[in-house]
């Protein structure tokens, strides 16, 4: 591993100075083009989801029977939100976003979400990114090395009794 | 690992240095996929890709020329950094030949994920019409990919080649990282007899589907219903076997037969199986047709085709057209169109230029457009997703390259009368280090 020590020669410092320049030029037209293209972007636009507050559900309804069972999952769009209500126990049901926030998939049933019963967390099948009820993000999942952001939770009142539930759709946290 | 590449640095006269600076990326890039190809290298030499890599599809293992085109693609050579004998390697080949290793190794510096609506504060109005400033994805180191090739070559016409991708290896407590339908290894028996008789490969390989990229960001095998997660991902493979026949310089015909696993577990995890929801098991099918005319006197490259690759209920189209100066710069236009169960519709396009500033310094712009319809439970859905990328490929030493890239990306998905969209743009970096 150790190197010979040497003194560098006329040819080599001006080949780092070339090498610097080059690298420099290289660095300077990418940060050009960029700047013509406005720099960083980080914009986003929802429609036609209506002034909606609040969801109501009832599991006997067609489009909710999944949530009878503990573990089943249920994708809804409403109020501007891609929701996923999770029957995570008898007495509870919860209301996360279902675009996972590492590579926006889809964590409705139909795509990669899985509920985890045994854990209690939300697995994410395209980089096996796993997430709290309360949409925390489980640090030590793996996600594609980096880090990854929260789902946003929606507080959810359930009567386990009447199978019927409302979730706030203003108070996401 | 360390014993492989330390008996190629031993056979070789490579400096054990070699092997320490790649074991260090090792460490630092565990998870993640993808391989390395580069289809405009092709366009811009004049030579087809199994002229530098072991397989006649391009990607993957490199062969000796390969191997020696790399070391001297790059701004300074070893000795011109007081690494004079780093330069000392002859070959990636041991055993008189018989035996070739290779590494690719890619890390990226990314924003990761997508923009999120701001949930207090004030709502100010964005560069794009009708936006709102959102709240950026973090940046972050993304290693990306570590595999490790061995080819072995007992005689001129038989090679037994293939990699394993460490990353989808489980360390610990973290799980291993594969998008579904990547293949955690490939390998296959490639029979060559001579030029004028086809290549067979068999075992365990990705079909020749329209031009191989080998990069996740690329649309054009991607699903704009969720653009972020190609259908046909970078180390996709299945069982099966492959004709690779060129009977004329200008002519190229493959076909090939395989198990759909692979495709299945991709398709099936989608918010519609296109493939249909009992076609796990079956067989898939591939065709392509291309025309490689090249005109020497005018140093034109050119490549012109299509390929048609299908299971169950999925039918995927892919057509492509090259054009490339040698040593000056390439363009290539694709596009591809799926079909299958759940009024699934996808139609891809996209047009990639690149120019050879130096041999070391390839600037490089992509303009792409992904769209996607299909039925779900929700109702029906159509996603777009519009993609520029600029960026450099920067060769500064030999075995590296550096790719800072801007990228703006534009995406909208419609869904049960819900409509959401959301533009980024960010500067990225990869760094890969292949050998």
């Amino acid at each position: 591993m150790s190197a010979t020590p040497r003194t560098p020669s006329i040819a080599s410092q001006v080949s780092r100075r070339r090498f610097l320049r080059d690298l420099g030029i290289a660095t300077g037209c990418v940060a050009t083009g960029a700047t013509l293209l406005g720099c960083e972007v980080s914009e986003v636009k929802v429609s036609g989801g209506g002034d909606v507050t609040e969801l109501a559900f009832n599991v006997t309804d067609a489009k909710f029977v999944d949530l009878k069972a503990v573990g089943k999952m249920v994708a809804v769009n409403v109020g501007g939100a891609k929701l996923l209500l999770i029957r995570t126990t008898q007495a509870e049901v919860i209301a996360l976003s279902r675009i996972c926030p590492h590579a926006a998939c889809d964590l409705s049933p139909d795509g990669v979400g899985t509920w985890k019963v045994a854990s209690s967390t939300l697995h994410c099948g395209c980089h096996n990114s796993e997430f709290k009820p309360d949409g925390k993000y489980v640090a030590d999942s793996v996600n594609g090395g980096g880090k990854v952001g929260d789902l946003d939770s929606y507080p959810v009142t359930f009567d386990a009794a009447a199978g019927t539930g409302i979730v706030d759709l203003v108070g996401a946290v | 690992m360390m014993a492989l590449l330390h008996a190629n640095a031993a056979r070789a006269g490579l400096s054990a240095r070699i092997a320490v600076v790649i074991a260090c990326f090792t460490a630092t890039s565990l998870t993640a996929p993808d391989a390395s190809a580069l289809p405009r290298m092709s366009l811009t030499a004049g030579s087809p890709c199994g002229t530098c890599h072991i397989t006649a599809q391009g990607g993957g293992a490199r062969n000796e020329i390969g191997w020696g085109t790399e070391l001297f693609t790059r701004m300074v050579g070893f000795e011109k950094i007081g690494l004079a004998s780093w330069d000392e390697a002859e070959s990636n080949q041991l055993l008189g030949g018989k035996v070739a290793i290779g590494v690719d190794v890619r890390t990226q510096l990314a924003r990761l994920g997508r923009p999120k609506a701001k949930a207090t504060g004030k709502q100010e109005a964005g560069f794009f019409s009708g936006f709102t400033e959102a709240e950026k994805p973090g940046l972050v180191v993304i290693p990306m990919f570590f595999q490790p090739y061995v080819t072995v070559t007992p005689t001129p016409w038989i090679a037994l080649t293939g990699g394993y991708n460490l990353s989808t290896v489980k360390l610990g407590p973290k799980e291993a990282f594969r998008y579904p339908g990547q293949s955690p290894w490939d390998a296959q028996l490639v029979l060559h007899g001579d030029a004028k008789w086809p290549q067979l490969r068999l075992g365990k390989l990705q079909p020749t589907i329209g031009v191989r990229h080998d990069d996740h960001t690329i649309l054009i095998r991607a699903d704009a219903l969720e653009p972020r997660r190609p259908a046909i991902p970078a180390g996709y493979a299945e069982y099966g076997g492959e004709l690779n026949y060129q009977p004329r310089s200008w002519l190229r015909v493959d076909a090939g037969a395989f198990m759909n696993q692979g495709l299945f577990e991709s398709m099936n995890s989608r918010p519609v199986n296109p493939m249909g929801a009992n076609s796990d098991g079956g067989l898939a099918w591939l065709g392509r047709v291309s025309l490689l005319p090249q005109f020497l006197d005018l140093g034109i490259n050119t490549w012109v085709g299509a390929s048609a690759f299908g299971s169950g209920a999925y039918l995927l189209l892919n057509g492509f057209i090259g054009v490339g100066k040698n040593e000056l710069g390439s363009l290539q236009l694709e596009m591809s169109r799926s079909t299958g169960d759940g009024a699934y519709e996808t139609l891809n396009m996209m047009a990639l230029a690149s120019y050879n500033v130096k041999e070391w310094l390839i600037a490089e712009v992509r303009v792409e457009q992904a769209t996607a319809k299909a039925v779900t439970k929700l109702g029906a859905r159509d996603a777009t997703t519009r993609q520029l990328v600029m960026g450099l490929q920067f060769f500064p030493i030999p075995y590296v390259e550096l790719r800072p890239e801007y990228r703006l990306i534009l995406a909208s998905d419609s869904e049960g009368g819900l409509k959401s969209e959301y533009a980024l743009g960010q500067y990225t970096l990869q760094a890969h280090v292949f050998f």
